[in-house]
């Protein structure tokens, strides 16, 4: 067991993100700064004079996680310190709303650092508003008839900025994502990793299923894993029988209005970006 | 060094007295009394280890069986979930 965060936290119960920021540090070692910006993720970077971490870590501005990723990663490159890993650990909001301008211009520069995304779907920490990662259907307080609008495809848009690693993940499957983060760490460039990160409170479900979801996600095509060297696009976890939607939907309050309409939008496009995946998938 | 470099350096000299280090202690919150329900392990336990794995404070250590550090286990009931021989039954927290 890794001793590299302190044993009692503030998270919530059942919160995806504490198990993911546990695997992370296992995976990477004290030779690792991590940086967190406001969001859940911050409860282990400090309150007053305590923090979770026994390793380096820094707080950034929502904005701009990934551009203090860039200052930190070059002025190792200047100290020649391969052997540290720079990583963030941003929730979504920071990361395909507030932060994506700098998280595109430190991709686009090259910088060498790991960006981990964990997904939870809304800005949890300020009390579950809507963001761009919300799926269609889902209730927020600011979507309070339910999200109108599909989830933002940020792994897409990343790729087609030529990323030299990309994957997605899920808590559910935490074997899979430590081996895709072991990879991570070997880019010489910048990395990206979206982990799907079931949050009890915000998605209106009970804290024991935080692995059933994260699992339930996949296996219904909602959320395909898969990761991309230079490109290559891998499919890591094959669904070969599809679960029902409805069972992954109906364990979440959230989704307790969800139309007729939208769970049907949900399916269709689910399992036409899975069989593009499948498509554009190398040998 | 590079000029810039050297500017650079200059700056962060003088930024060392203007910013303090912020967190020194390591937190320490006994989290095991938010408990409502204490996760129990029988005598199914195989040792198999997926609890630990999916336990989000990695508090369970294999050791004869599973092990559960309740000075923080919060409770949650993910270990009873995903224990697949149903070697983790949780009871409700007496008063
Ligand atoms: C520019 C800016 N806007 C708003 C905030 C307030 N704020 C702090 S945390 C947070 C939520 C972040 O959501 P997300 O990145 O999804 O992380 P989560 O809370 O879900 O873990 C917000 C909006 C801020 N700190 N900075
Ligand atoms: S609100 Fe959700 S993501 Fe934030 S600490 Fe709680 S469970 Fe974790
Ligand atoms: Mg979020």
């Amino acid at each position: 067991m890794s001793d590299l965060i302190c044993k009692g936290t503030t998270t919530c119960e059942g919160c995806g993100m504490e198990l993911l920021a546990r695997s992370i540090v296992e995976v990477l070692g004290k030779n690792t700064i991590v940086l967190t910006p406001p969001s859940c993720s911050a409860i282990l970077t400090g309150f007053g004079d305590q923090t979770c971490w026994r390793i380096p870590a820094f707080q950034s501005n929502l904005e701009n996680i990934a551009a203090y990723c860039s200052g930190i990663s070059t002025a190792l490159e200047y100290q020649k310190r391969e052997d540290v890993y720079v990583v963030a650990l941003a929730g979504d909001g920071g990361t395909v709303d507030i932060g994506l301008q700098a998280l595109s211009g430190a991709v686009e520069r090259g910088h060498r650092f790991i960006y981990i995304c964990y997904d939870n779907e809304a800005y949890m920490n300020t009390g579950i508003q809507r963001s761009g990662s919300t799926p269609i259907g889902a209730w927020t307080t600011t979507t309070p008839g339910g999200k109108e609008e599909s989830k933002k495809n940020i792994v897409e848009m990343l790729m087609a900025q030529g990323i030299p690693y990309i994957a997605t993940a899920s808590v559910g499957y935490i074997d899979d994502f430590k081996r895709k983060l072991d990879k991570a760490k070997d880019v010489n460039g910048p990395t990206y990793i979206h982990v799907l990160s079931p949050c009890p409170p915000g998605w209106r479900y009970e804290a024991r299923e935080t692995i059933k979801l994260g699992r339930l996600a996949v296996d219904t095509k909602l959320y395909p894993l898969f990761e991309a060297i230079d490109g290559d696009i891998r499919i890591t976890k094959k669904v070969s029988k599809v679960k029902d939607i409805g069972e992954y939907l109906k364990l979440q309050g959230r989704f307790r209005n969800i139309t007729k309409e939208q769970i049907k939008s949900l399916e269709v496009d689910a399992a036409k970006y899975y069989d593009k995946l499948v498509e554009m998938e190398v040998e | 060094m590079l000029n810039a470099q050297k500017q650079l350096m200059k700056g962060l000299l003088f930024m060392k007295d203007k910013v303090g280090i912020f967190a020194t202690d390591v937190s320490d919150t006994k989290t095991g009394t938010w408990r409502l329900a204490k996760p129990i392990v029988n005598e199914n336990c195989k040792v198999c280890g997926i609890c630990s794995k999916y336990c989000p404070g990695l508090l369970i250590e294999m050791e004869d069986i599973a092990a559960i550090d309740y000075e923080y286990c919060k409770g949650c009931g993910i270990c009873e979930v995903v224990c697949p021989f149903k070697a983790i039954l949780m009871v409700e927290e007496a008063e």
